[in-house]
């Protein structure tokens, strides 16, 4: 028994300091760097990036940053550098203001005349995080249908909220908490008579009322039919749209927009991003390359001339500049600062041969990971079982035993740790 | 003799675990009243999205309670085995030192554990007061990890408070603080739902690890 208990015990150590070592080096010597922030410019027709340095700064980008911190670069797609200054003229549609403060409004590119409202009216940007996704974060499956008419000028909650069971759309009264029979019937019987097919694969739709007007949501049925489904009046208004059950709709992003071009970004089983068009529900596919919505977010820049995606993991930023039909212009893909391999990284790399990361990346849902850096983990290793065998033959005149051996030599500074703090050899 | 030991520790602690149940029930009957003001104060459609949609969490006081009822019962439980020294008679009974240990640590989780009940059954009463089914369900898996929490400070304080060298206490309690911690993150509700039954892993080793110290204590004092 005592064996089994000192087992534990290391395994625990082992365990613990895997999660809270690299934490404390990472607070220590890593610098936590934002992504790269990458746009496609209308005035050079190119990319340009804006990027906070990890390591040295190139001494370009030094004698460009006199108006601002020296870390940051602002950095165009031949790899030269420009002024804060310079960059915010590249990109007149969403820095206007200051182009109106400097008299630069209004513009004229390709031809055509820009003044301040014109950018207004044409700017637009969509976002689809991979945390957004529904399946990839918790949530209370009991949701608010807005009052699409509210007959004032804001939107309000209504009284109630609805949950989905597997044969009834059932609305709860919030004063009672208490089922509200009557409009259970309405909705659902309605929902059925639209060829609705219970239960519901997903809920969609912008559930606040800070917006500008309510589109109401989108289901999606068991058989993967797109339902849209709103609140008029107190009485439901349902469509079926034609969207192809076949995409197996995963997930619809709705933000409800004054242009009413688009409702929002649909997301289909197999990756695939469109935007879900106010014309008869119509599917703009994006030509995203790469793309992957489960690591990935993903913004889409509209200006009046261009729409750009921008989508980015942990280390790669990739950009699309489109026309306004969405034909690609240009394609541009950059490692970002924060994924150089630093010498802070490579000892940690080294120091730590595996590290268990209890966190949410890319999630709304904790869950732990174990990562190892193949090459620098089995050097690590490798110094750690020198400097454990070395230890135990200067303090001992014997070499160590074969279980502890291999457990450092399969768990390297953790192993070490334990073997030395729980000092096995003293019992009796 | 089994029955002795739970006998033993159950008049030892009955007192003061009582005090740690009535804390519990006073903060969850605070807990009541907070719930029902936000009631009172604003639309119940307003607070249910509030809670059911931004992730406010209406039992936050909840939180640390339980990490210190484990604290304390394992302070009230062996403290007084460590200053008198009693424990060093109990384990020169006709028993195993890990049955006798294990007895001790089962008596603890019982304490513990009926505290931990009462908090998540009034959880459950005063959310299903107030909320759907959903949310109740929700609140539970947000409380859940907070009762872990517990469980790991009173076995880490069982492996603190057992342990005769003071360099090794210390370790001791950097691992339970640790273990603690990881049940303590501040996440969205349910966020913790599906790392939950992976957990209860580092609890299962402490349960066994807190055997350690006792074979120390009952073999070789060390300063």
């Amino acid at each position: 028994m005592k064996k089994c208990a000192c087992l534990c015990f290391t395994l625990l150590v082992i365990l613990v300091s895997a999660i809270y070592l690299p934490i404390l080096y990472e607070k220590v010597f890593f610098k936590q760097i934002k992504k790269t922030h990458l746009f496609y410019s209308p005035v050079s027709r190119d990319f340009i990036l804006k990027e906070k340095f990890t390591g040295p700064v190139p001494e370009q980008a030094l004698k460009n940053s006199v108006d601002h911190h020296t870390g940051i670069a602002y950095q165009k797609a031949d790899n030269t550098y420009v002024s804060r200054r310079q960059f915010e003229k590249h990109l007149p549609f969403i820095f206007y203001k200051n182009m109106e403060i400097w008299g630069l409004l209004p513009l004229e590119l390709g031809g055509r005349k820009f003044d301040k409202q014109t950018i207004k009216k044409n700017r637009r940007v969509m976002e689809l995080k991979s945390i957004d996704i529904i399946d990839r974060r918790p949530f209370t499956p009991f949701w608010p249908l807005l009052e699409s008419n509210p007959g004032q000028a804001r939107l309000v909650f209504p009284d109630d909220r609805f949950r989905m069971t597997p044969t009834a759309m059932e609305f709860i009264n919030a004063d009672t908490n208490r089922k509200d029979k009557a409009l259970t019937k309405t909705f659902t019987n309605t929902l059925k008579d639209c060829g609705f097919i219970f239960p519901v694969q997903s809920i969609n739709g912008k559930f606040t009322v800070l917006k500008p007007f309510d589109e109401g949501i989108f289901m999606v049925d068991a058989k993967f039919s797109v339902f849209h489904v709103k609140r008029i009046n107190g009485k439901p208004e349902i469509i079926k749209t034609p969207i192809d059950t076949r995409l197996k709709t995963r997930f619809i992003k709705i933000s409800e927009n004054r242009q009413k071009q688009y409702y929002g970004l649909l997301l289909t089983h197999t990756g695939q991003l469109n935007l879900l068009s106010y014309d008869n529900y119509k599917l703009i596919p994006l030509p995203l390359i790469h793309y992957d919505p489960d690591c990935m977010d993903i913004k889409l820049i509209f200006n009046p001339l261009f729409c750009t995606a921008v989508y980015s993991d942990q280390t790669m930023i990739r950009a699309l500049a489109m026309d306004r039909d969405f034909t690609i212009i240009k394609k541009f893909s950059h490692t970002m600062s924060r994924a150089r391999v630093t010498l802070a990284k490579q000892v940690y790399h080294t120091l730590f041969p595996f590290c268990i990361y209890f966190d949410t990346e890319n999630s709304g849902f904790l869950s732990m990971q174990v990562q190892s850096e193949g090459k620098y983990a089995l050097l690590g290793l490798i110094v750690c079982l020198g400097i454990f065998f070395s230890k135990t033959m200067l303090g001992r005149k014997k070499p160590p035993g074969l279980w502890k051996t291999a457990l450092v030599a399969t768990t390297g500074i953790y192993g070490f740790i334990a073997i030395n703090i729980i000092d096995i050899d003293d019992e009796p | 003799m089994l029955k002795a030991i739970f006998f033993k520790e159950f008049f030892k602690i009955r007192w003061l675990w009582l005090i740690i149940l009535l804390i519990n029930l006073a903060l969850t009957a605070y807990i009541f009243i907070t719930t029902r003001s936000l009631f009172i104060l604003d639309h119940p459609e307003v607070v249910w999205y509030r809670v059911l949609h931004l992730g406010q969490i209406h039992f936050e006081d909840l939180k640390y309670i339980p990490l210190v009822s484990g604290i304390l019962i394992a302070c009230f439980q062996y403290l007084p085995e460590m200053w008198g020294e009693r424990l060093r008679l109990s384990l020169h009974l006709p028993i195993s030192p890990h049955i006798l240990i294990l007895a001790h640590v089962l008596v603890g989780l019982t304490a513990f554990g009926t505290v931990a009940l009462l908090d998540l059954t009034a959880l459950w009463v005063i959310t299903a007061q107030y909320f759907p089914k959903e949310a109740v369900m929700t609140s539970l898996v947000t409380a859940l990890p907070w009762i872990m929490a517990g469980v790991a400070a009173y076995l880490g304080g069982t492996l603190a408070l057992l342990e005769p060298n003071f360099r090794f206490k210390v370790f001791n309690m950097a691992v339970a603080a640790g273990v603690a911690g990881l049940f303590l993150r501040n996440q969205d509700p349910g966020g913790y739902g599906p790392a939950l039954t992976g957990l209860i892993l580092p609890l299962l080793l402490m349960v066994l690890s807190v055997l350690l110290p006792a074979y120390r204590f009952r073999y070789r004092r060390t300063v």
